[in-house]
């Protein structure tokens, strides 16, 4: 039966795979991205993987697909014809890397094979037998993550760091001398007159923050942590953006602090590190902690994690209103082009229509 | 009682299931948009309801169907308000009921809309028959209020 249910989300995600390519409209194709990364989490959660589902159907679904239409939106959706030359490059370019992918995939072990390494090197049985003792966390996936590779995982929390900072260099935060007077229409947000839409939106804005926050809570007991939180988080505050305009976001959440927030959390991560070497122990030894070792352990995985999401949640707030903030510039400035372009007009008669 | 129980949580589990196959049927053939979406929205409300109250009698008074509940109500609250704008976003596009004679729609839709949305309604009008007099309608009037929406 899980066989059954494995093969037909992997067919669908073919069929998906293949229309986002054929599909001369950008909009469909970003459309087909959104259903695939949700197929994806679908799929995820059938082998086990909360955790990854939850941060795949919130990136991939909703973080993403909002920013390719943003991204759209100031493109265009139409794709130009490509000459034929190129086309058959890319063609015989994808065939070669998919071979040989999939002949590496041919050295794999079958999924959850008992002769795999991950389950035959000493070091899993360790983790699987020790961890729960040592940690005494139920939730492997946490103390794993958290403790055994924090080195790992602050440097992830770094990357994402880099890549906040990476966008906001790119497009975020650009002080006009002249700010552009804001055009009336955008003031509102996009869902101002969709009072449907509007209503029914904003009742899930709260449950949608409040299960991050559980799921940064609850990490050491179940599914999650601090990347989910985070960006369970970020597209709550996304859905705000969506339904009142980047405007009210801004104005709610500011940017400012949202930098400030990028670093901050990065900063708990080494500030814990460091504090385990003032206590006299290793660079991100919780158990220094407190008195009772797994005491230590559970402060300094619940701290570290709490770092993570709000880097996390941070980083992808500002590369929304980043983006967003760019189109609204794009918009306006299109805009009040076209009305200067009808004041000149009106002064000469039959150009207004 | 159990066995009550059971035979009834099967009954709603297979009609759900039944619908939604006939609703995946209408999806694929049915022939215009606004038909379709309401083969889709019967298998988003009564199809999910009937399965998701099949597995609340199977799973009891637990968290899990509690749990179930909140997907249903999640569900029935989203995917009608999903419908409910695609509609309204197809009527500002252009696209109208077979049957219906489009001017009612135009002006149900334009009437008491100030703003972008009369501009993306007017927008749709001419590219759906151009209009005869562009001087009748008044220029679009930028929104007078200021007030933030969430108030």
């Amino acid at each position: 039966m899980g066989v059954a249910i494995d093969i037909i989300l992997l067919l669908f995600l073919l069929s998906i795979a293949f229309a986002a390519c054929v599909t001369r409209n950008l909009f469909s194709a970003a459309m087909l991205f959104g259903i695939f990364s949700l197929i994806s989490a679908t799929l995820f959660v059938v082998l086990d993987a909360v955790d990854v589902a939850m941060t795949e159907a919130a990136v991939g679904t909703g973080v993403s697909t909002i920013l390719i239409l943003i991204t759209l939106a100031s493109t265009g959706y139409r794709v130009s014809p490509r000459p034929a030359g190129r086309q058959v490059l890319a063609l015989a370019v994808s065939v070669v890397l998919g071979a040989t992918m999939v002949y590496g995939t041919l050295d794999m072990p079958s999924l959850g094979s008992p002769d795999a390494p991950v389950h035959t090197h000493p070091i899993a049985q360790y983790y699987t037998e020790v961890s729960p003792v040592e940690m005494g966390i139920p939730n492997m996936v946490t103390p794993l993550l958290a403790s055994y590779r924090g080195y790992d995982t602050l440097g992830e929390t770094a990357v994402v760091f880099t890549a906040g900072i990476g966008v906001l260099a790119l497009i975020g935060r650009r002080r006009r001398k002249d700010p552009l007077p804001i055009v009336e229409e955008f003031r509102e947000g996009g869902a101002n007159r969709h009072r449907v839409l509007r209503v029914i939106s904003k009742q899930l804005i709260p449950p949608i923050l409040l299960y991050a926050c559980y799921v940064q809570a609850h990490g050491d007991f179940g599914p999650g942590g601090g990347f989910q939180a985070g960006v369970i988080f970020a597209s709550g505050l996304m859905l705000f953006m969506l339904l009142f305009g980047v405007e009210h976001a801004r104005r709610i959440i500011r940017p400012v602090v949202l930098e400030k927030l990028i670093a901050l959390g990065l900063l708990i991560y080494g500030g814990v590190g460091l504090v385990n070497i003032l206590q006299g122990g290793a660079f991100l030894d919780y158990r220094t902690l407190a008195h009772d070792p797994q005491h230590g352990l559970h402060y300094g995985i619940l701290t570290i994690e709490l770092g993570v999401g709000i880097t996390v949640a941070a980083v992808i707030t500002t590369i929304i209103y980043s983006f967003a903030s760019h189109l609204r510039d794009h918009v306006m400035q299109r805009t009040l082009r076209l009305r200067q372009g009808a004041d000149a007009a009106q002064t000469s008669p039959e150009s207004g229509a | 009682m159990s066995l009550l129980l059971d035979v009834l949580s099967w009954v709603l589990l297979l009609s759900g299931g039944l619908l939604s196959i006939v609703s995946a049927f209408g999806v694929l053939r049915l022939p215009e948009l606004f038909q379709r979406m309401h083969s889709a929205t019967i298998l988003d409300t009564l199809g999910a309801g009937l399965v998701l109250s099949g597995l609340i009698l199977q799973a009891g008074f637990t968290v899990i169907s509690f749990k179930l509940f909140l997907v249903f109500l999640l569900l029935a609250l989203t995917t009608t308000t999903a419908a409910h704008a695609l509609a309204k976003s197809a009527l500002a596009d252009g696209i109208y009921p077979k049957g219906i004679d489009p001017e009612v729609v135009r002006a149900g839709l334009s009437e008491g809309l100030p703003g972008r949305q009369r501009i993306a309604t007017d927008r749709a009008r001419e590219r759906v028959a151009p209009p005869a007099s562009p001087q009748e309608d008044p220029p679009p009037q930028p929104s007078e209020e200021g007030g933030p929406p969430w108030a």
